[in-house]
């Protein structure tokens, strides 16, 4: 029997397609259908200027535009040969985890709501509004923030950040213990996300995993540690690594990658110098030459290869998606496993139609 | 010796005459011209010998009088090297490369993305579809010839795209 699951179905976050063959409760194959919400924007981004290409990049992805925004600005200016100063940077890290929490929080809403425990749906919502609110006071905006710019910033920290972040990460730290004893206690949680959607670690390299879905599968890889940007080099933090490859893992390395957030936070926030050029005046022009520059995004290796041509507008702007290297591996996932299985499976490899189709 | 320049010297000693560019910019990323003949030996040596696990990306860049397609491959035991192996394609009127889907699995979607977009073939390529739009998309009625893959340079896109017009009476 064949299923579609798609374009709008609960288990897709997003529009897209699952053609699942099965044999009754067994899935036998599986095929992906993406393009639903194609928007050309690498051939809108051949023809218009560099900074005018930044406000497309946040739409890329709903819940995390920030990183896109920092992916996308620091390839520009390593392009040009822009340094930004130590506060900008700073600034920047802090406002990228922030952005990682606020990404991994509506994660989980959707997965624990995927896999039966409906309660986190509207607690991590919660917790997750409470973050953008902070974000909304520095950027001025909950989802679009275009806060980052080629040269450093748009403005400057406001008023009382300092303690407002550093009270925000003692809420978040003990709510987030609370979640995860609430998740660990949970039958069925872990009924449905224990031994569901293995990938070893051969397979994961090969097919092109990254991000929380390579790590699950026993591979220690963040770009935050193998290429350091920013100050990730100044501060300390872990890479979470489990080796079983399953839901459940992908769901631990979540979890812990938020408390090593908070924990990249606070010290950003008291190491943070308070001189330095918030802004400065990039070239007009991007140099001949190409770059690839590759970043940690919330789901995984994000990179932008450019190539300019002396001139205002990009020649050739190629974005690289993680979401679309994880999606990719969801057919061969699915394959073997029970129709059950297939919404837990879905919904652990973090999708964002977005930046999938472009 | 940096770990790049090592990676680097062991494709040299191997395939020393069929290398074009060979480079190392901002320590670790290494910049190669290959041609398309030896696409597939280069890149099973790459995966199998020097140990690359990850490909990240096929990006097609259309230079008006030839294609160039860019891969990046990269590895995740800790080692920053990335290298960006350019391919020339010349021939306009009916591009075509050979598949790497044995060697890479993850080449699956991006070689379907660089026919979709940029019309160039994938010899042997296991599922060779569309990927972002429709695979009925031959079928429609096209302007010019240009729309069917609209990432090449000779695809214009329209002034105002899209603008809605009322009805007036």
């Amino acid at each position: 029997m064949y299923i579609h699951m798609g374009p709008q179905h609960p288990v897709n976050h997003g529009l897209w397609t699952l053609k699942v063959k099965t044999a009754g409760e067994l899935v036998i194959d599986a095929e992906v259908l993406i393009g639903y919400v194609f928007r050309m924007i690498e051939k809108i981004a051949e023809s218009r200027p560099y900074n005018a290409i930044q406000p497309l990049t946040n739409r890329l992805c709903y819940v995390s535009g920030m990183s896109w925004e920092a992916s996308y600005t620091m390839a520009v200016e390593k392009l040009m040969g822009v340094e930004v100063s130590k506060r900008a940077q700073y600034i920047r890290t802090i406002m990228l985890e922030l952005q990682r929490i606020a990404s991994h929080l509506t994660w989980l809403s959707a997965y624990s709501t995927d896999v039966g425990v409906v309660t986190m749906l509207v607690i991590a919502y919660r917790e997750r509004e409470y973050v953008l609110d902070l974000l909304e006071h520095v950027t001025g905006s909950r989802m679009m923030y275009n806060y980052f710019t080629a040269g450093g910033l748009r403005r400057d920290l406001p008023q009382g950040f300092k303690e407002d972040c550093h009270n925000l990460t003692h809420y978040l730290e003990e709510r987030l213990k609370e979640y995860k004893a609430i998740l660990d206690d949970s039958k069925v949680f872990l009924l449905r996300s224990e031994n569901v959607g293995i990938i070893t670690k051969n397979d994961a390299l090969n097919l092109g995993a990254t991000g929380p879905v390579l790590r699950a599968s026993g591979v220690q890889a963040d770009l935050r540690k193998i290429e350091p940007y920013l100050v990730y080099d100044e501060l300390e933090f872990d890479i979470p690594m489990r080796t079983s490859g399953d839901c459940y893992a992908r769901y631990e390395i979540r979890m812990e990658e938020m408390f090593q957030s908070i924990r990249l936070i606070r010290q950003a926030l008291d190491q943070i110098p308070l001189e330095g050029e918030i802004l400065q005046k990039p070239p007009r022009k991007l140099p001949k030459g190409d770059i690839y520059f590759r970043t940690e995004d919330p789901r995984g290796e994000a990179a932008f290869y450019i190539i300019g041509n002396d001139d205002r507008i990009p020649y050739r702007v190629k974005i690289k998606s993680p979401a679309y290297s994880n999606l990719a591996i969801c057919n061969y996932i699915l394959k073997g496993g029970k129709v059950a299985d297939i919404a837990p499976t879905v919904a652990s490899i973090d999708l964002c139609m977005g930046e999938i189709d472009r | 010796m940096s770990v790049a320049e090592n990676h680097l010297n062991r494709l040299k000693e191997r395939f020393n005459t069929k290398l074009s560019i060979t480079e190392i910019s901002e320590t670790n990323r290494i910049r190669l011209q290959i041609p398309v003949e030896d696409l597939v030996d280069i890149m099973q040596y790459i995966a199998s010998e020097l140990l690359f696990t990850s490909l990240e990306a096929i990006s097609g860049v259309d230079y008006e009088t030839h294609f160039d397609v860019v891969y990046h491959i990269d590895r995740w035991d800790g080692d920053p090297t990335v290298l960006q192996v350019h391919v020339k394609v010349n021939d306009r009127e009916n591009p075509a490369i050979p598949t790497i889907t044995p060697i890479w699995e993850s080449a699956n979607w991006h070689e379907r993305e660089l026919f979709d977009l940029f019309g160039i073939s994938i010899i042997n390529h296991p599922n060779l579809k569309r990927l972002l739009l429709p695979e009925e998309w031959d079928d429609y009625e096209h302007k010019h010839i240009s729309e069917l893959h609209p990432m090449r340079r000779d695809y214009h896109l329209p002034e105002k795209p899209f603008s809605f017009k009322p009805h007036t009476k």
